[in-house]
């Protein structure tokens, strides 16, 4: 499968129709699942009736970006008529009864939705190991993590199946896959994209996002669904871009000169397996030679930002989570007996929900149960707003801020889950910009020759997505040896 | 833990009441650092959405409750059905 700026040439000047490109994605998806474990169901009759679909329109004179290009979606996003499991056996019944609002976008863009990845239960991971379904593989190393909660969909692009994913970011669970699997993915703006049909785990951090084989196609995907939408009460009316094609615009003179990137000492004084560590330095070296400004800085309450998330987002999902009951949503707990309702209620949550997901659902329950909201859930929105405060300090005087997306590079499956604060510490470089809400990109860089992917990752301010595909697009074209357009 | 999860509606097994247990303690212990931040007068941060937007006072179109309905475990008549809730005179 070609990458999307390959596939979009192809599909625009017609040299390849929808209809080609979806049966070809189509065949590597299932050849993907079957070693990788990645998707939960492939969309097959209605993808070729899109692709169809497509290419009349395209024979009409229509000829958008995203016309006819094949995505995968996943399965914390409703599709209407398909069934939407969040990674849960309490959803494995569950079919959509709408759409969501990014998934109406991309309809009306023509785009071809080829199926519904795996995910880490209700976004509750770093690894895709806790999915209803069994764990995913990376394409790159067939026992190792593909990173979570969105592994799925790092997965189908990695392995070339789609060019393009949606994914959702809470604590890092769009951009940590994308650095272990050598894909791009965005978080986007708290706000940016509606979460209209979004099965909420943490409703003041979760945020859709693109994921893509470059750039351009995170861009063109942000494009198609950023904006406001008033059945998001949280989603932003500040406008949209056209990023995609701005990015098209900006290419040929985007430049790093003059650019001031910040590397946070909290980051910067984290354990790092060697390969990110030597990546990392020769990133910077590379952002010196093309004219960019390097400082440190402080954030000082982001060394806070692992209790904080934690706290709040488990907090936040004990809430979002009751929802599923037995009663109106959710497998119902069978039984010989007659249930009373509390009985109905606990039982079909307590065998149908994972063990990670039971264990966040109690501590959220105990940091917002009276006695102990004050010191946990309270003294965690505090921190949050002191961290908000560090960014806002920040970017008063620089451009970006600078990490490496994950302290280390794809684990060996089964390496930590029974340790689930081993677990947690790969999102260490990822929290700080879900709690402040400020945009975050994940890209791959190879300048050292890494054996395995690195991704490294900028934070921009607040509605400043645009900066950040311009910066990952720009290194994608600047670097020797940039790929043929082929994954 | 039997407290909380009568709290959480999440009836626990027994191995897992223990693997739990020892899961929350380990992770509220090191979570101690942030008792010691100094947080006075600091305003809580819930959440980044901007000031609330109110639609305008117009009667739209509902998602239709069959529709919805069609993932209930058990329904009847439009509605869900349960086991009894109210205390019988017989």
């Amino acid at each position: 499968m070609p990458k999307f700026s390959k596939a979009r040439e192809l599909l625009q000047s017609k040299s390849i129709s929808s209809l080609e490109l979806t049966q070809e994605s189509l065949a590597a998806s299932k050849k993907a699942h079957a070693e990788l474990n990645c998707y939960y169901e492939i969309c097959e009759d209605t993808a070729l009736g899109e692709a169809r679909s497509a290419d009349e329109l395209r024979s009409r004179g229509e000829n958008g970006p995203l016309l006819g290009v094949p995505y995968a979606l996943k399965d914390l996003i409703l599709a209407k008529g398909f069934k939407c499991t969040a990674g849960s056996k309490i959803l494995e019944n569950f079919v959509a009864p709408y759409d969501a609002h990014v998934v109406e976008k991309l309809q009306r863009a023509g785009a071809v939705l080829v199926g519904k990845t795996s995910m880490d239960e209700f976004g509750m991971g770093s690894s895709n190991e806790n999915s209803f379904r069994g764990p995913v593989r990376n394409p790159v190393d067939s026992s190792c993590s593909p990173g979570g909660s969105s592994g799925g969909s790092a997965a189908a692009v990695a392995s070339g199946s789609v060019s393009l994913a949606l994914g959702t970011d809470t604590g890092g669970s769009i951009r940590q896959p994308a650095s272990f699997c050598g894909i791009v993915g965005l978080k986007p703006t708290y706000g940016r994209v509606s979460r209209y049909g979004l099965m909420a785990f943490a409703s003041s951090l979760d945020q859709i996002g693109p994921m893509a084989s470059d750039a351009e196609g995170c861009a063109f995907l942000l494009e198609a669904f950023a904006g406001k939408d008033d059945r998001d009460a949280t989603s932003s009316s500040t406008p949209s871009l056209a990023y995609g094609q701005e990015l098209l615009r900006q290419r040929s003179s985007w430049s790093w000169k003059g650019k001031k990137v910040a590397l946070p000492r909290e980051l910067l004084n984290l354990s790092y397996e060697d390969e990110v560590s030597k990546e990392f330095a020769a990133f910077r070296d590379y952002l010196s030679k093309e004219g960019a400004q390097l400082v440190e800085l402080d954030l000082p309450h982001v060394s806070h930002s692992l209790a904080t998330y934690y706290l709040i987002c488990t907090s936040e999902a004990s809430s979002n989570l009751s929802r599923y009951d037995g009663v109106h949503v959710g497998k119902r707990a069978a039984s010989e007996e007659n249930l009373s309702l509390d009985q109905i209620y606990a039982k079909s949550r307590g065998q149908n929900f994972g063990l990670e997901v039971r264990t966040r659902i109690l501590l959220g329950t105990y940091a917002l149960s009276s006695g102990y909201y004050d010191a946990y859930y309270r003294r965690a929105a505090q921190a949050r707003r002191m961290i908000y405060n560090d960014f806002k300090k920040s970017f008063q005087s620089v451009d970006f801020l600078l990490s490496p997306t994950s302290p280390e590079t794809a684990f060996a499956l089964g390496s930590k889950t029974s340790d689930p604060l081993k677990m947690y510490a790969s999102d260490l470089c990822t929290l700080p910009a879900s709690l402040a809400g400020v945009p975050a990109i994940s890209f791959p860089s190879s300048l050292s020759s890494p054996s395995r992917p690195v991704g490294m990752q900028l934070m921009a301010p607040w509605f400043s997505e645009m900066s950040l595909l311009s910066a990952a697009d720009h290194y994608s074209h600047s670097c020797e040896g940039a790929s043929d357009g082929h994954i | 833990m039997a407290k909380l999860s009568k709290l959480a509606r999440v009836e626990l097994q027994d191995g897992d009441q223990e693997l739990i247990s020892e899961r929350l303690e380990k992770i509220l212990e090191s979570f101690d650092s942030l008792q010691t931040l100094n947080l006075d007068g600091v305003e809580p941060l819930y959440g980044l959405n901007e000031e609330m937007h109110l639609r305008d006072d117009v009667t739209t179109k509902p998602l239709s409750r069959d529709l919805l309905m069609e993932n209930a475990s058990d329904s009847f008549d439009g509605a869900y059905r349960v086991g009894r809730v109210v205390k019988s005179d017989a």
